[in-house]
């Protein structure tokens, strides 16, 4: 509370109270008098007059900074020959937020009493407000309302309930005052609506509001009661759905203690828990959980026990459920009804469908434990330890599916929101797991669980399982739940090495044509996908595709960003709280050094044999333009004065090519095979096979591209045997070369040699240079024909040129008429008219 | 240039260079040993009074040149150059500066750097000159040439503007930037000598009569001369394509201005007709305005270094002409 309106109000008052104190001095008396018997809580206030709490914001409270000095000083002056009793200042006693708030709130009630009775209803008007003002305030405190407030209403109803009777036989009020009278008649009205349960308690008992005390009413302050108050409510409303309401109106405001709450519905859960109805029960678990979750709204991530508790709540939430299924269900597309401890109407088969969702539960505990997981030091054993929750959660997620699916009637269920959802959660824990994780995975979840889902059934194999819940979301009336799972899919299939399937299933989706304009989260996946897709062409040896996958990724600069592992920019504290929830955990994240590791090593088997190529014949090298990031940094490793043995990732492989561009494919594998990070993929052996075989063949067509100027024919056999392949798959090799003409040659009749024939000029560097040269010289004629002809070339050079035609023209005609055929064939519409002269 | 406008050329009056064989035994030495870098050094001597120059010493500079003409105006190369006058001086020598020689390769020291340090020397002395070795047929023989500024040349340099009507009143073209010098070598009878004993250790290996028949074509320097050639020939297209800009604006202008003559002479007439006076036909030289013409001393410099190159090139190819008749009549003999 702000001292600042305190002292507003104060203000306020006090011109009032002037104006009290003039005109009606005895009233005051006697009503201060009436107030003291009230409140014994208040006795070291209770004496004091009413002008001595007029100023109680600057008396009562040692003002601070420099408002003491001032006030100080001033009060010395004015108050030294002013006989207030307040003046002394050793009297003066600081007073708790609380005590000042009941005594603003006496200090009305006073003036209130004081002028109803001389039908100032203005004044009465004013401080109706001001409590209004003050309850509230108390509200906020959570200070129960006092008792005299509720006696004030209740008496100041009565007054004015008389003085209406009276109105009506002696008009006595003039104008201003009946419209004030009026105005607050509505306003007290109103306010005894808002404490409508305690005043109808004061009414039947008026004796229990002498008591200090607030009376309280939540019922572990005595069932008697309010076992008592309740049956005055008018309404049977039971203890449980009492208190549960008192919490649920409670719901959303300041300065509430949640866990206060969640003790006090721990209680009654555990009183309820055997002989409580079902529907009591789910009542308290739903408010329970959600009570929970709101507790730790503000902090980073939810605590585990608090996380734990709810599990096991939301698992006995589910037991109950399941135990009554046949009496209540609870979803989404169940009703509400006015009030809670109101039971939903049947349906026809007799089961009562509750409002309420078992997958947004668990929804939201799903993502605490990611909140959690993105919270917590990816390489700490607490990572580790919050990650064995998963399969715990994983399983909640199993009997939640089940459960909507055993609600969700057959035919609305390729509609109907809560069972995707949960169901899409249920793909997003396991796509990104190699099978035997997810059979054990799978096996764990089962356990305990005695139904069986339709959607996929519990003995599925994982292709299966995820084909099934593939088949659901992909059907579902709503698209986004297909394309998440269709890319999950696809990145499962990637991970799990089938390839081909994973490809035909991206490249049949067509989402890569739509994806730019999709949510970040689907884009992010999508790219995982194309990631996971890529690595997985890797390892079934697609090199090219791989490359091709790969490539733009990895050469944006941000894949970190693009794969929603991290932010790029470079303080990562700007990013929002909302762009931080939708990184991924650290173990679902693909490993960018493996990543890299991956396209560097298919750049090497693509581009080596390609600049073999390109530096060995000088016209290819300007048609292959897209070899350059390879070369680049070759270069780069040529520049450097001390190349140590290789240490990084990068360095393994940019030695490694470098003995590939001799065709020493052996040591190109030694270097390859020593990287490390290979380990991360499941298959070790057989991906370095792979690797193995790559080598030798890109290792022959770069020996091949390098060295076929100086060999005129090569042993089939001596090549089989430095690049360890059998004959014919060298052939096979050699001759694709042939057919693409990225070598002219011919082998022999016996297959034993290979014949390198070059059909490109030989010539030596100074030919290259007179050819140059003419065209030089042709353009410097061309410039001096230009400058005789005063700077305009062409216009001249057109009647000089027709003159030799003319001197020529019998061996020209023929010439240029083909000439001017061809030209008009590749432009029709240009001038057709000038060269149809000429044919 | 401009700035150094004030000073007066006078016409050289030294009409040949007189060259002690030692300067040029250590001058060719110096510059051969150091192939294909090039080098630089100060001439010193004195004039005489029959109108020749006698050069007695050379002192190459220490450090090679990156191009042409590098050295002559630098301030480690005049130190150089001052610091061996002195000394010469305390040793009671009385020469004096002269100039400077150059190893190059065919017409690659026409560069602005050279041509420029020239200019200068030779406004402050009207007989300095260059001295330049080119090293195209390097070890096979020894080409030199005494060359120096024409006169009209250092005219228009004093102009400064390089216009066409500059070259023209300076009757200068790419042909007679230079006039050169007869040179002269006076053989000292050391000389003599120690030239004799040369000989006659070589005759003992008897190599250098068989030398000439020497058949394999020398491609490389063949292939320098072609891309010197090169690199000149783009300078000059692109100095060119300037110039025709140039005179595309030229003829633009020209063609407006006497449309607009036209018209006025027309507006004239009708004026006459009239009654009313003439309107002025000079106007036009205050509304348009002609383009400037571009320099067009690099064109010129170009155009010499070309015609310096071509000239080596073909000398160049007629003998490689004769070589490879020489092998064929060889071959065909044999068969």
């Amino acid at each position: 509370m702000s001292r600042f309106f305190v002292s507003g109000y104060n203000s306020d008052s006090t011109s009032e109270e002037e104006d009290l104190l003039t005109s009606d001095e005895e009233e005051l008396l006697s009503s201060s008098q009436e107030e003291d018997n009230d409140e014994s809580s208040d006795s070291e206030f209770g004496n004091d007059s009413d002008d001595s709490d007029s100023d109680d914001s600057d008396s009562d409270v040692r003002p601070t900074g420099p408002a003491y000095f001032l006030k100080k000083s001033f009060l010395k002056g004015s108050r030294d020959d002013d006989s207030d009793s307040d003046s002394d200042e050793g009297k003066r006693v600081v007073k708790s937020a609380k005590d000042k708030l009941l005594d603003d709130m006496e200090e009305s009630i006073e003036t209130i009493n004081v002028n109803k009775r001389t039908n100032n209803w203005t004044v009465v008007l004013n401080e109706i407000d001001k409590l209004q003002r003050y309850v509230v305030r108390t509200k906020q405190q959570s200070i129960a309302i006092p008792n005299f407030y509720i006696k004030c209403l209740a008496s100041l109803e009565e007054y004015m309930n008389e003085t209406n009777e009276n109105e009506k036989s002696e008009k006595s009020l003039n104008a201003t005052e009946s419209k004030s009278f009026n105005a607050a008649r509505i306003k007290l009205r109103k306010q005894i609506k808002d404490v409508q349960t305690r005043y109808d308690f004061y009414r039947e008992q008026p004796d229990l509001f002498e008591r200090e005390e607030s009376v309280d009413i939540i019922p572990s302050n005595g069932n008697e009661q309010s076992a008592e108050y309740t049956a005055v409510g008018g309404r049977a409303m039971g203890p449980v759905f009492a208190a549960l309401k008192q919490i649920i109106e409670s719901r959303g405001k300041k300065n509430i203690d949640k866990f206060e709450q969640i003790q006090t519905l721990d209680q009654l859960l555990s009183t309820n828990l055997e002989k409580g109805s079902a529907f009591e029960l789910i009542a308290i678990y739903q408010i329970l959980l959600s009570i929970r979750f709101d507790a730790s709204a503000n902090q980073n991530f939810m605590p585990v026990d608090e996380w734990k508790k709810n599990e096991d709540d939301l698992n006995a939430l589910l037991d109950v459920l399941y135990a009554n299924i046949d009496k209540y269900q609870l979803s989404e597309l169940g009703s509400t009804t006015d009030e809670i401890d109101i039971e939903p109407e049947a349906r026809a088969d007799g089961v009562k469908v509750i409002f309420g969702s078992v997958t947004s539960l668990i929804d939201r505990l799903d993502d605490e434990f990611t909140r959690s997981l993105q919270n917590t030091d990816p390489h700490s054993i607490e990572y580790v330890e919050r990650l064995k929750d998963e399969s715990s959660i994983y399983k909640l997620i199993v009997r939640g599916q089940s459960y909507i699916e055993l609600i969700t009637p057959e035919d609305i269920r390729p509609s109907s929101e809560q069972l995707a959802r949960i169901t899409l959660r249920r793909l997003e824990h396991i796509y990104y797991k190699p099978n035997q994780l997810i059979t054990a995975n799978e096996a764990e979840a089962w356990k305990g669980i005695d139904i069986d889902s339709a959607l996929v059934s519990k003995n599925a194999t994982p292709n299966e399982l995820i084909e099934g819940i593939n088949t659901f979301l992909h059907n579902h009336s709503n698209s986004i739940y297909g394309k998440h799972s269709l890319l999950n899919t696809i990145y499962y299939y990637a991970v799990n090495n089938q390839y081909n399937q994973a490809r035909e299933l991206f490249l049949s989706s067509q989402l890569y044509g739509s994806i730019n304009h999709a949510e970040s989260t689907l884009q992010v996946q999508y790219n995982r996908a194309i990631v996971q897709l890529g690595l997985s062409a890797f390892r079934s040896g697609a090199i090219e595709e791989s490359h091709k996958i790969l490539n733009e990724i990895v050469n944006s600069q941000r894949s970190k960003e693009l794969l929603g592992q991290g932010f790029n920019s470079k303080y990562p504290n700007q990013a929002t709280t909302a762009e931080r929830q939708k990184l991924l955990p650290f173990h679902q994240h693909i490993n960018l050094e493996l990543l890299e590791c991956v396209y560097m090593t298919s750049s090497l088997l693509i581009e080596i044999p390609a600049l073999a190529q390109a530096s060995n014949s000088a016209k290819d090298s300007k048609r292959k333009a897209s070899i350059k990031s390879f070369k680049s940094k070759l270069e780069f490793h040529d520049r450097q004065f001390f190349t140590g043995p290789p240490e990084s990732i990068k360095d393994h492989i940019v030695h490694a090519s470098i003995a590939l561009q001799k065709g020493d494919w052996s040591k190109a594998y030694q270097l390859l095979s020593g990287i490390k990070i290979w380990k991360l993929f499941p298959d070790n052996d057989e991906l370095l096979a792979m690797l193995k075989s790559q080598l030798q063949v890109e290792g022959l067509r770069t020996y091949i591209f390098t060295y076929k100027a100086v060999y005129t024919k090569l042993s089939i056999a001596k090549l089989s045997k430095v690049f360890n392949l059998v004959n014919e798959k060298i052939y096979e090799i050699l001759e694709k070369m042939i057919e693409s003409n990225e070598i002219g040659g011919s082998f022999d009749e016996t297959k034993i040699f290979i014949n390198f024939t070059s059909n490109e000029p030989q010539r030596s560097r100074l030919q290259e240079l007179a050819i140059v040269m003419n065209e030089k010289v042709g353009l410097l004629t061309e410039k001096n024909e230009k400058t005789a002809s005063n700077g305009y070339g062409k216009k001249q050079n057109q009647p000089q040129g027709q003159q030799q035609q003319g001197q020529q023209q019998g061996q020209q005609n023929q010439r240029e008429s083909e000439e001017n055929n061809r030209f008009r064939y590749a432009n029709v519409n240009s001038n057709n008219d000038e060269f149809q002269a000429a044919v | 240039m401009s700035s150094k406008q004030t000073k007066k050329y006078q016409a050289p009056t030294a009409t040949s260079i007189n060259v002690e064989s030692s300067v040029l035994l250590s001058l060719i030495r110096h510059t051969s040993e150091n192939y294909p870098s090039l080098f630089s050094g100060t001439l010193l001597g004195f004039e005489d009074d029959e109108g020749s120059i006698d050069i007695t010493h050379v002192y190459p500079f220490p450090y090679p040149d990156q191009y042409e003409g590098g050295s002559f105006r630098s301030r480690s190369g005049a130190k150089y150059q001052q610091e061996i006058l002195e000394s010469l001086k305390k040793l009671g020598y009385g020469v004096e500066f002269q100039g400077w020689f150059q190893s190059t390769i065919a017409g690659n020291f026409i560069t602005t750097q050279l041509i420029e340090g020239l200019a200068q020397q030779q406004l402050i002395n009207k007989n300095s000159f260059i001295l330049i070795h080119n090293m195209s047929s390097v070890n096979k023989e020894i080409e030199l040439k005494a060359l120096r500024l024409s006169e009209g040349f250092i005219g228009a340099y004093l102009d400064g503007k390089w216009k066409s009507k500059d070259l023209e009143s300076n009757k200068i073209s790419y042909l007679n930037i230079f006039t050169e010098l007869p040179i002269n070598i006076h053989n000292q009878n050391l000389v003599n000598l120690y030239l004799s004993n040369l000989n006659q250790q070589q005759d003992e290996g008897e190599q250098d009569e068989f030398d000439v028949l020497n058949l394999s074509s020398n491609q490389n320097v063949t292939a320098q001369l072609l891309e010197s050639l090169y690199s000149q020939v783009d300078s000059y297209n692109y100095d060119q394509n300037n110039f025709n800009y140039f005179q595309r604006q030229q003829q633009k202008e020209i063609s407006k201005i006497s449309q607009w003559k036209q018209q006025r002479k027309l507006d004239n007439l009708e004026r006459a007709k009239r009654g009313d006076p003439e309107l002025d036909t000079e106007e036009w030289k205050s509304i348009f305005r002609l383009p400037s013409e571009p320099s067009r001393y690099n064109n010129m410099l170009h155009s010499h270094a070309i015609d310096v190159l071509a000239d080596d090139i073909l000398k160049k190819c007629e003998e490689e002409l004769t070589k490879s008749v020489a092998i064929e009549r060889k071959l065909t003999f044999n068969n």
